[in-house]
């Protein structure tokens, strides 16, 4: 029998539809079907201002807008060999983990909604609300920001900034204990997916996957390490991997535990950045009709999903010849006839969640 | 006439003649003793709820909110009617099973020998309308969620039957009247203590009626994310609200079912002589202040656990629930025949 998933679900954030193919509750295929939130944003980035491109590469991942704005602005000073001030850098650093947390918080609680669990999913929509209160604070927006800028970023950290981020990574980290316990220490949560929907390396490699999704499957690769940029390579800290502790390496589980692991490591980051802000400029100011040299360039950076890219292509005019965004959610649906087979029709939202799939990044 | 209806005529100077004390009886247990005491709870769920999420929960009709579901029935009394057919009988199904509890002291709408088995076999019926009424619907995700509860009843049938059976033997009665009365007002004499099998029995028996509920974590039958509310979503307007009318129903009955059995039902640690005829309606309200302990623990529940699946559903009921009851009957056995 065949089930189509209505556009809207609760565990999905975006408009997406599933076909599934049952047999009883076995589920014997699924595909997805994208394109519900198709804007344009590639051509709409050919006919706006260089500046004017960040807004948009934003609305690209909104659950990261951070991490999709800093994508475009490294690209775009790669080509145009702009000088960022260290403090720029550090504030950079501090703004994109702000993000990661914000981001792994909102998958935390999608997927603790697929399983039934709805009072995690409020608990952190209440934690992400004190990061888009630092946001504010910051820059005045709290969903998307419009903070980077082509040189640096649009302002300076404003005063208590500091102590408020201070106050609110000690409060997270006893949230976290919370949510271990409510999730990652529940048996029901361990049967339900430990061993479930597990994904070889090999296979997600072949497929294109990156970031936790990955580095569940027991791959180290994340760009922070690869490809440093924005001053990350002076930062000490760990890559959560998946391993075969509490099961198999590459299921559900897995993932769902890297993302918890790496919320702790954006703590560490955060602390050290915070510390050790250097003073000095935060914007290198660019001239006010910018127009880069003829050339391409090409930046990545890790966005919570992955490895996050952005083209950019110039042909020394006002506003862009061609923008690419590379993105992490698009390989996922290669993984969903894969994750989907042998398993039961109620493991359905629980796998689906586990991938952390933006659709408006799929569909850009 | 039965011991509710003698209560009612004693109201009335010339008593009641028979023909019109039944359907009286009836109505007045249906509105005061089943549907406002139902109205409150399903307000006291959403509350407790609210609290346990860190939210405030309803609190614009009425002080605190708590004309809430008045307001939501006249709102769903004005929506279109769309579909759904059957919530009625199963809500009936519910109330078939309220008739055998005592809410005070000798008072039950039909007092018969056989109560507690009738008791239970209203509450298992209620479900199986709602298979009919999901495999009458035409959508797929609810027909599967009909499926779903005829799965869950092969886990939650068995374990209920078998945790009657030492409260049957202690007690020598499955008449519920005869059941309380063995118990006493201190909780030291109430079944659950009576030895350490019935203690068991009680915690057992309140997961095996959660099972039956369908409550979290064991809302197999009509989860959200999986088949799209399932059963919820067959019923619209009036029988929507009917819906969760059933769903604080199940949790009252139960919960009145469990209090009656295991903690001493209506009875009070003090003597209540001197209260005269209202000493009723304190048996009553001690009553559901053991009912709302119930209310507060599957609420708790229901907002801490994740959802199972059918594996661990059944693996619960036929791996854990089974065997240690089936071993603890024979305990009980034994402990009755030498202690009595």
């Amino acid at each position: 029998m065949n089930y189509t998933y209505p556009i809207e679900q609760s565990f999905v954030l975006g408009p997406m539809k599933f076909h599934v193919q049952v047999d009883g509750e076995k589920i014997l295929n699924g595909y997805p079907e994208t394109g519900f939130l198709h804007r344009g944003i590639e051509k709409i980035c050919e006919n706006v201002k260089w500046l004017g491109v960040i807004p948009y590469a934003e609305r690209v991942d909104y659950l990261a807008p951070i991490h999709c704005s800093l994508a475009y602005v490294l690209a775009v000073e790669k080509l145009a060999s702009i000088q960022v001030p260290e403090r720029a850098q550090k504030i950079r650093i501090i703004v994109s983990e702000f993000n990661r947390i914000s981001s792994h918080l909102m998958a935390l609680g999608l997927s603790a909604k697929a399983i039934g669990l709805k009072t995690v999913f409020i608990y952190t929509l209440r934690d992400r609300e004190k990061i888009n209160n630092l946001f504010e604070m910051l820059c005045g927006a709290r969903v998307l920001y419009t903070y980077m800028r082509i040189g640096g970023v649009s302002s300076d950290l404003t005063d208590g900034f500091i102590e408020k981020s201070y106050e609110f990574l000690d409060y997270i980290r006893g949230k976290l204990k919370e949510y271990n316990d409510l999730l990652f220490n529940n048996i029901i949560f361990k049967g339900r997916t430990i061993g479930r929907g597990t994904l070889s390396s090999s296979f997600l490699i072949a497929s294109g996957v990156s970031g936790p999704n990955l580095r569940a499957s027991g791959i180290k690769l994340d760009v922070r390490r690869t490809q440093p940029y924005s001053g990350y390579e002076k930062i000490e800290f760990q890559i959560p991997i998946g391993t075969k502790d509490a099961g198999i390496q590459g299921d559900s589980f897995e993932r769902f535990r890297v993302r918890f692991l790496e919320i702790e490591q954006s703590i560490a980051i955060l602390k050290h950045s915070l510390k050790s802000a250097p003073t000095g400029d935060f914007l290198n100011p660019i001239p006010k009709l910018f127009k880069p040299p003829v050339g391409e360039s090409v930046a990545f950076v890790e966005s919570p999903r992955g490895t996050f890219g952005v083209f950019v292509k110039s042909k020394g005019e006002k506003t862009p010849d061609r923008v690419k965004f590379l993105t992490p959610s698009l390989p996922l649906l290669n993984v969903f006839p894969k994750i989907l087979e042998k398993n039961s029709l109620t493991d359905l939202p629980v796998l689906i969640s586990s991938l952390d799939i933006s659709i408006s990044e799929v569909d850009r | 006439m039965s011991p509710m209806s003698g209560y009612i005529s004693t109201f009335f100077e010339e008593g009641l003649s028979s023909w019109f004390s039944m359907p009286l009886t009836v109505l007045l247990s249906w509105i005061f003793l089943f549907s406002i005491p139902i109205l409150f709870i399903s307000f006291f769920e959403r509350k407790i709820g609210a609290d346990i999420q860190m939210r405030i929960g309803p609190n614009r009709v009425g002080p605190s909110g708590i004309f809430q579901m008045t307001a939501d029935f006249i709102k769903f009394f004005f929506k279109e009617d769309l579909s759904g057919q059957g919530i009625i009988f199963s809500i009936l199904s519910i109330f078939l099973s309220f008739l055998f509890i005592p809410v005070a002291q000798d008072l039950v709408i039909v007092d018969i020998e056989t109560g507690l088995i009738w008791c239970i076999l209203g509450l298992v019926f209620s479900k199986v309308l709602f298979f009919m009424g999901a495999m009458n619907s035409g959508n797929k995700f609810i027909q599967l969620s009909g499926y779903r509860v005829l799965s869950v009843f092969s886990a939650y049938f068995v374990p209920l039957l078998l945790c009657l059976l030492p409260i049957i033997m202690i007690t020598g009665s499955a008449n519920l009247i005869e059941i309380v009365n063995y118990q006493g007002g201190y909780p030291w004499k109430w079944n659950i203590v009576s030895n350490p099998s019935t203690t068991l029995f009680g915690i057992l028996f309140f997961i095996s009626l959660l099972l039956w509920k369908g409550d979290s974590p064991f809302d197999f039958v009509a989860a959200d994310s999986e088949i799209l509310c399932g059963l919820e979503s067959n019923y619209s307007s009036l029988k929507r609200f009917l819906y969760s009318f059933y769903s604080s129903a199940s949790t009252y009955v139960s919960s009145a079912l469990i209090v009656s059995l295991f903690l001493g039902g209506w009875k009070t640690p003090f003597d209540l002589e001197s209260f005269g005829r209202a000493s009723r309606l304190v048996e009553f309200a001690f009553f559901n202040s053991k009912i709302f302990i119930f209310i507060f623990l599957s609420t708790w529940i229901r907002n801490s656990l994740p959802r199972m699946d059918l594996d661990q559903i059944i693996g619960v009921s036929w791996k854990v629930i089974v065997p240690t009851s089936l071993i603890s009957i024979l305990f009980s056995l034994v402990w009755v025949g030498f202690y009595g």
